[in-house]
């Protein structure tokens, strides 16, 4: 999970091109957007692409849910880990 | 008196085959004398339409009529020969084409003056147009049937001869026909049209915007907002709608405020508040931006919050309109009036002051922009169901989200669609979407294949790159409908890249010219100074009226369709109390646009961030413009400097500071 985790943290800082900020800077339980990492809307979007190609993952057509799996990397890592648990 | 001899006269023309049958068949009338009667009619007829002399001019027809006869009889008289009388039918047809026809070229076309006349409130509205074109079909089946009866009754006066009838034979076929099988037609076509009109009169969409509606505008179980998908059939009604802007509206009217900040995630909610705070004449403010800071800045002394959003100190739209009574049948049927001309809406947009600036606008400006896509693409918009991603507190969102929809009276999605993903759901229906290019950009890259049925697509706020149009295509089978414009002129053009390429075409109402600059200057009906808006996107003006855009010019930028002035960042920065000198550049890479700051710390900046991480400076400085701005035009990168590169009058240029942020 740490290592998923850590992988998340560095898809955030590549594909945002992210700079000054390393993987053990992102803190797990933290909002990813607005204030905490302060990403935006279209980061988000971009983010989903990014981990879209990365894991092989699809986010669902629902609105809440997607903002619960958006919400921290705790959340993010949860949701990769179930999806791809499901497809094996 | 001479109403009754009028009509008396009518009846005689419409009966006049049969009389000159039974005259001169059944009772042996000499032609002569039937004609010598006829001319004398003719003269009776003439003296009462003439004898009016008050009126300026003299009715046509009457006369026209009395003319016919009169020739009739005289012909008939002189040469002793039954046709002349029996080739009035036939006149009459050919008279009535002729006027019907001349009507359809000079227009408006005569079933539309007889339809105007008969229903007042069709002059002027959003919907004469179709009501207009239905009388033309309505009038051009009139003209075919007056060529055909024309030509039937001719060919009944000359019966004897074509078919060898005997004289009377021929004489009661004339009159058979002529007397009575064509008004059997006329009666028949009467009522097909009758039929077929209560069925156009279902279809065709009534435009009823937000200044114009009434209760009766629509049928009570109409749906004007859905949730979720369409077929999922959680639909709020013009019946709910009546009843909840009532609701809303006795709640305003117990409160002494007079001006308003609005904001709403639910369309529904936004809609029903927006009309009511309208119907009680006060000033709207609408704000995506709920943030505390903002909010501090906006909200004057005297003014109120109604919201969706949990926010503190604010009025709570659900509990309002969820938990209050229903209001009594004649306070819900009632729709106090809103003058388009008198509205206070204000939109706020990133003024290159620094201050977060609120826009006037009108009703009136925003129905004459929608009444220009009504009268373009009705079709499209009627045929299907909304689906926004853009915020309707945004230009763009309120009058394609919001203000469209609830006009042609086609039903609205309650809340907007904020990922991609959402779109797999609408494949039970077609819908037409609302986007901006950036959602699409992300769209078109998550999703593979969508089920969409024959979807439609409005977007705006910033181009269309000929790749996502492609790719758009691909994904959604229609290339978007770009429409260019601002929150100060709204939409002054359009294109679509599969008929226009790049090329812009300005809507009839806005007119566009190039500036000294090289920039767009515009009239449209929002921009009433004679000098025009300037806008700050160069152009490339074409032959016939229609343009290229060439980018940006100034301060101002666009991120992610977000307008952004660069000065207004700079000064919030300046503000923190911590900077000495700034410059804020828009950069881009692969991925996006963005803001990039280069900084000058004073002394009590660097002070407060001596021996701190680069990012947790960042940081700093973005979480304090949090306050002001939306995340997505909030700088990116960062670089602090001693010193800000300088040309010798000390400008900053551009090109240097960039190269402040090429990578290491």
């Amino acid at each position: 999970m740490e290592e998923l985790k850590n992988e998340i943290k560095k898809v955030i800082i590549s594909s945002l091109e992210l700079e000054d900020i390393k993987p053990e800077d992102i803190v797990d339980s933290e909002p990813i957007f607005g204030e905490g990492l302060g990403l935006d809307s279209i980061d988000a979007l971009e983010l989903g692409v990014a981990l879209k190609k990365k894991f092989g993952i699809k986010f669902s057509s629902d609105n809440a849910e997607n903002r619960k799996h958006f919400a921290s990397v705790n959340a993010l890592a949860e949701y990769i880990a179930a999806t791809r648990e499901e497809t094996k | 008196m001479k109403k009754a001899f009028r009509i008396f006269f009518y009846v005689l023309s419409a009966l006049y085959p049969i009389l000159v049958f039974a005259l001169l068949v059944v009772f042996k009338l000499p032609l002569k004398l039937l004609s010598l009667c006829i001319i004398a009619l003719a003269a009776a007829l003439f003296v009462s339409v003439s004898a009016k002399k008050k009126e300026k001019s003299l009715e046509w027809k009457p006369l026209a009529t009395s003319l016919l006869f009169f020739l009739a009889g005289l012909l008939c008289f002189l040469t002793n020969e039954s046709i002349f009388l029996k080739l009035y039918p036939v006149a009459i047809n050919l008279i009535l084409l002729m006027f019907f026809g001349s009507t359809l070229i000079s227009g408006p076309n005569i079933i539309f003056r007889f339809a105007a006349l008969a229903d007042k409130s069709i002059k002027g509205s959003f919907h004469e147009k179709s009501v207009e074109n239905y009388c033309r079909k309505v009038t051009y089946a009139w003209c075919i049937f007056f060529i055909f009866n024309g030509t039937a009754a001719l060919l009944t006066v000359f019966a004897g001869k074509l078919f060898g009838f005997p004289p009377d034979e021929a004489d009661k076929f004339w009159s058979l026909y002529n007397g009575g099988i064509s008004y059997i037609l006329m009666g028949v076509l009467f009522a097909a049209e009758f039929i077929v009109r209560k069925f156009a009169d279902k279809k065709m969409v009534k435009v009823f915007p937000v200044t114009k509606f009434k209760a009766a505008s629509r049928a009570k179980d109409a749906v004007v907002c859905y949730d979720g998908k369409w077929s999922d059939g959680i639909f709020k009604t013009w019946g709910d709608f009546l009843a909840d802007t009532a609701k809303m509206r006795k709640f305003i009217e117990s409160r002494q405020t007079d001006s308003y900040i609005l904001h709403c995630g639910d369309f529904w909610y936004f809609g029903v508040t927006f009309t009511a705070l309208l119907q009680c004449r006060k000033a709207v403010h609408l704000t995506q931006n709920i943030s505390e800071n903002f909010l501090a800045e906006a909200l004057l002394p005297g003014m109120e919050l109604l919201t969706d959003a949990g926010v503190q100190n604010s009025l709570y739209i659900p509990e309002i309109i969820e938990k209050s009574e229903k209001p009594p049948k004649e306070e819900i049927e009632q729709t106090p009036e809103i003058n388009g001309e008198t509205t206070r809406i204000f939109l706020f947009t990133s003024g290159s002051t620094g201050k977060p600036k609120a826009v006037p606008q009108r009703m009136k400006e925003f129905e004459e922009d929608n009444a220009f896509i009504i009268s373009k693409w009705l079709d499209k918009i009627s045929e299907r169901k909304f689906v926004s991603t853009v915020s309707q507190h945004h230009i763009f969102g309120f009058l394609f989200g919001f203000s469209l929809p609830f006009a042609t009276g086609t039903p609205f999605r309650r809340k907007r669609i904020e990922f991609p993903e959402e779109f797999e759901t609408l494949d039970d229906e077609k819908y037409l979407i609302v986007a901006t290019p950036a959602f699409l950009k992300r769209t078109v890259e998550m999703e593979e294949k969508l089920n969409m049925r024959d979807p439609w697509l409005f977007t705006s706020g910033g181009a269309v790159s000929p790749e996502l149009a492609v790719k758009t295509n691909k994904l959604f089978g229609i290339y978007p409908l770009e429409v260019y414009g601002s929150t100060e002129t709204s939409g002054i053009a359009y294109r679509m890249q599969d008929k226009d390429g790049l090329v812009w075409t300005p809507f009839d109402n806005a007119k566009i010219w190039l500036g000294d600059d090289g920039c767009l200057r515009i009239i449209s009906p929002y921009i009433k100074d004679p000098a025009g808006f300037a806008t700050a996107d160069m152009a490339e003006m074409l032959e016939n009226g229609k343009f290229l855009l060439k980018g940006r010019s100034d301060s101002i930028v666009k991120i992610e369709e977000k307008r952004i002035s660069l000065t207004e960042v700079e000064n919030r920065l300046l503000e923190s109390g911590l900077v000495e000198d700034v410059k804020v550049i828009a950069l881009s890479n692969d991925i996006r646009q963005y803001l990039a700051a280069a900084l000058v710390l004073n002394e009590k900046g660097k002070a407060e961030f001596s021996g701190k991480e680069k990012y947790a400076i960042n940081k700093y400085f973005h979480d304090f413009l949090m306050h002001y701005f939306e995340n997505t035009v909030i700088p990116k990168k960062w670089r602090f400097l001693d010193k800000l590169p300088t040309d010798i009058q000390g400008k900053k240029h551009k090109e240097e500071i960039a190269a402040l942020f090429e990578v290491k």
